[in-house]
């Protein structure tokens, strides 16, 4: 009988669970509510999960208690998204239940997941039933019921075959605790990370190989078919290459193209890569890969199509802001500094236009992490700090930045949801005043503006009782769906309808990546034609997947 | 014998409400292609505003002469009066220079009280007005001085532009270089901190600069003094003005131009306000 888990056992463990994830990553990134290209939940999840999962791999000998702090901090710095925020506090609460343990014994793995659940109520807002945060309590709740009778917590395999079974319990039940789900026919995909996660790791521990269980999982809308996992796992030698960690450089890009092919993406750049993270669809693909030679990697593709985002970073130096703990370094701060997530290059260019000091790409479908939202931070010179998310699914992780410890700078964060908003708290920020009157400004600019965004659905669904049909272009006033049509224009003028401009309004209109200029302004001409004298600014974005953002004030 | 009031032609002061006042203006210099203008005196606001706006090089402008402040001054002192000699913001002009220069040039004992405002424009016209106001009444230039210097910070202004295109290329813009984006419309609200111009807000059109202007100088209210100052856009100084009713009756409400001195600067399509407001 196994009483306790030693360091490398749960090292080893979580590592299967992530191995696990990484193999139902596109199962879970297909349990999006909403039919709109997202930032995936498997893939942030993964993402948030890879840097401290790569650090256990190096710490062979380290206590439980050490090896739940590595993973904590690394997905603290890593964490993006919603469910990778949550995640990462979901980790940093088992990390401070198993602080100073040699081993993990049965109590402790109950108490672990009593701190980890407060943790991870704690990291959002307004906690909301029916999603991982539920999945994550009642697990804890089992494992402490069954810790509480007499000696049944001596066993740790069969306590991890409870949380697993508990998991997947408490997953099939989110839909009935949230409608939203019930309505879209999905369990909640951040739910069925944690249970996959914990399904890797008990069934490393009863002797089975993560990269082949199937883990029998219902989607609400079926069961996951082991023919749609990803039978090869690029990722692994991701981690069996852990340990030359500190040897090339850590390059990361992302092409954008047509006709991408992803697996062959995958496969070329395998041979000269470790550590793939290769992720997307064939339109725009992530990298994120260590090789020696980082002009080799962005050669190939530059060939595929347009590369932006690209970020290099030296290895050797990465490991030594780990040793270092992410202590501030660089140049004394001075003044207040404005800083602004964009999803695109005519948003970057608008926000430092604006005034913003660092631009970092991403948005809907590429949600940055902490990590790189500090990057960004710390490159603006600013001894204050106030950052722009400019999306909901970033709002989240730049909270949890402007969390972090022992930090040589103040960061805030203004609650901006949407493009719109940002830019509109933009253009009231003044460096020439406290960070206070700044925060004041700010926040009353972006209530003064309505946010529309008009993007394509990727499915059928129903939603909110609309029905929406794969290819509809859906206008959503406010991050709430309002109006579906055929044509982007027509969703956007049925949005600007149902809104009721006057000749007193400013309507900025945003065009995307998708949207030519001739047909943006064929599309101004309209809008004064619906509502004559108002004004109509007409800027281009370049933000994918969604052809218009506008705001009305 | 009496106080009289001295300010330069960056106060931009109607001539007929200097003339009932009895302020001197002292003439700033404008020089476009070579040829040296007399701020009021040699050249009008609208053949000003023609020359700026005509793509030929911008006029540049300099403060009043030493000796322009000392023919001034000796004018005022030969008739026996005592002088309280109010200017530019010292960190925007050196028009301040060139009057304590003349006042030393004149020798030690002189009446004359020099003062840098930290304001221009229509906020240092209003300084000039109370003052002379005051003068009417006071016995000595001290008098008056002394409670124009602690009432400053009573006085202050704000102004829209149509853009900073003028500001950036006269070497002024300061700290109001963070609002020079271009991609939106803004019309920059700019205001006098510390004697320079400091950028405040970024309405989105003119019609919410507007607005926002009447609401700053709502916040500054109950008003002793209030001020309307355009650069080309008349109407729109008259529809300001109608809309700042509200806090001080029309006819009170003083309004005037931005003068080559500020012009060059401000450029075509500037409205701005300037207020003092009640202790």
């Amino acid at each position: 009988m196994m009483k306790v888990l030693h360091g490398d056992e749960l090292a080893q463990a979580l590592t299967a669970g992530f191995r696990c994830l990484e193999r139902y990553r596109d199962p879970i990134n297909a349990l999006n509510v909403y039919p709109v290209p997202d930032g995936d939940t498997g893939t942030n999840m993964l993402l948030t999960m890879s840097a401290g999962v790569a650090k256990c791999a190096q710490s062979a000998g380290a206590t439980a208690g050490q090896v739940a702090a590595l993973v904590a901090d690394g997905a603290f710095w890593e964490a993006r998204g919603n469910s990778g925020v949550i995640l990462s506090q979901f980790f940093k609460g088992i990390a401070q239940g198993l602080e100073g343990k040699e081993v993990c014994a049965g109590a402790d793995l109950a108490q672990a997941f009593r701190a980890a659940t407060q943790a991870a109520y704690r990291a959002v807002g307004n906690p909301v039933e029916g999603t991982m945060l539920t999945v994550i309590r009642c697990v804890a709740e089992a494992l402490e019921s069954r810790v509480a009778q007499d000696g049944a917590g001596d066993d740790l395999l069969a306590l991890w075959e409870l949380a697993f079974e508990a998991s997947k319990e408490a997953l099939d039940s989110t839909p009935s605790l949230l409608p939203k789900l019930q309505e879209a026919g999905v369990v909640d995909a951040g739910g069925m990370g944690i249970v996959v996660i914990l399904g890797g790791a008990y069934h490393h521990l009863n002797g089975q190989d993560a990269a082949q269980i199937d883990l029998e999982l219902n989607t609400a809308a079926g069961q996951i078919d082991p023919a749609q996992l990803a039978s090869v796992s690029v990722e692994s030698d991701f981690l069996d290459s852990s340990t030359e960690l500190e040897w090339g450089y850590c390059t990361q890009f992302l092409i954008q193209g047509e006709g991408l092919d992803l697996e062959q993406v995958r496969e070329d750049l395998g041979q000269q890569a470790e550590s793939l993270v290769i992720v997307g669809d064939d339109r725009v693909i992530r990298v994120h890969v260590h090789v020696e030679d980082p002009g080799a990697a962005l050669s190939y593709g530059v060939a595929r199509g347009e590369l932006s985002q690209i970020k290099i970073d030296n290895m050797t130096m990465q490991n030594q802001d780990w040793a270092t703990g992410h202590q501030e370094r660089g140049a004394p701060k001075s003044g207040i500094a404005l800083v602004a997530v964009a999803p695109g290059d005519g948003l970057a260019q608008l926000f430092r236009d604006s005034g913003c000091a660092a631009v970092v790409s991403g948005g809907q479908t590429m949600n940055p992490s902490v990590a790189q939202l500090l990057n960004a931070a710390e490159s603006s010179g600013g001894r204050e700090v106030i950052l722009l998310p400019n999306n909901k699914n970033v709002a989240i992780t730049a909270t949890q930045a402007a969390e972090r410890e022992n930090a040589a700078q103040n960061l805030y964060v203004i609650q901006s949801r949407t493009v719109s908003q940002g830019v509109a708290a933009a253009l009231a920020f003044n460096a020439q005043v406290s960070a206070a009157q700044n925060l004041q400004a700010m926040a009353d600019a972006l209530t003064a503006v309505v946010s529309i965004e008009i993007t394509r659905s990727i499915r059928d669904t129903t939603l909110e009782g609309i029905a929406v049909a794969e290819g509809d272009y859906m206008g959503l006033v406010e991050g709430d769906l309002a109006v579906v049509k055929d044509t982007p224009e027509e969703a956007l003028l049925s949005a600007l309808a149902g809104v009721g401009l006057t000749d007193d309004h400013i309507v900025t209109l945003y065009r995307g990546a998708d949207a030519s200029q001739e047909q943006a302004e064929a599309l101004s001409r309209r809008i004064e034609a619906q509502a004559p004298g108002v004004q109509i600014d007409l800027i281009y974005g370049g933000q994918p997947h969604y052809p218009y953002f506008a705001s009305v004030e | 014998m009496a106080i009289r009031i001295v300010t330069d032609s960056t106060s931009d002061l109607p001539a007929d409400l200097a003339r009932q006042l009895d302020i001197s203006i002292v003439a700033s210099n404008v020089v476009i292609d070579d040829v040296n203008y007399r701020d009021g005196i040699d050249l009008t606001p609208d053949d000003f505003y023609r020359r700026l706006t005509s793509g030929g090089n911008l006029p540049t402008t300099s403060q009043p002469s030493v000796g322009a402040f000392q023919t001034a001054y000796q004018e005022l002192l030969e008739q026996g009066h005592e002088i309280v000699s109010i200017h530019v913001s010292g960190k925007l002009s050196g028009t301040v220079n060139s009057a304590t220069q003349a006042k030393a040039a004149l020798g030690d004992d002189v009446p004359i009280e020099v003062i840098d405002s930290g304001l221009a424009s229509s906020a240092l016209g209003l300084v000039a007005v109370a003052a002379a106001q005051r003068a009417q009444e006071a016995a000595s230039g001290r008098e008056v001085a002394e409670p124009v210097r602690a009432n400053l910070g009573l006085t202050t202004t704000f102004f829209s532009l149509d853009t900073l295109e003028y500001l950036q290329k006269g070497g002024r813009i300061g700290k109001a270089q963070a609002f020079v984006g271009s991609l939106l419309s803004v019309k920059p609200i700019l205001t006098l901190l510390d004697g320079e111009v400091s950028p405040l807000e970024r309405p989105r059109n003119h019609e919410r600069a507007m607005r926002r202007l009447v609401e700053l100088a709502r916040e500054r209210a109950p008003l002793q003094q209030l001020g309307v100052v355009y650069s080309t856009e008349a109407d729109w100084a008259a529809d300001l003005r109608h809309r700042l009713s509200e806090l001080l009756p029309e006819e009170q409400i003083i309004t005037s131009r931005f003068g080559p001195a500020l012009g060059t600067y401000v450029g075509p399509k500037a409205l701005g306000i300037a207020l003092t407001s009640a202790r």
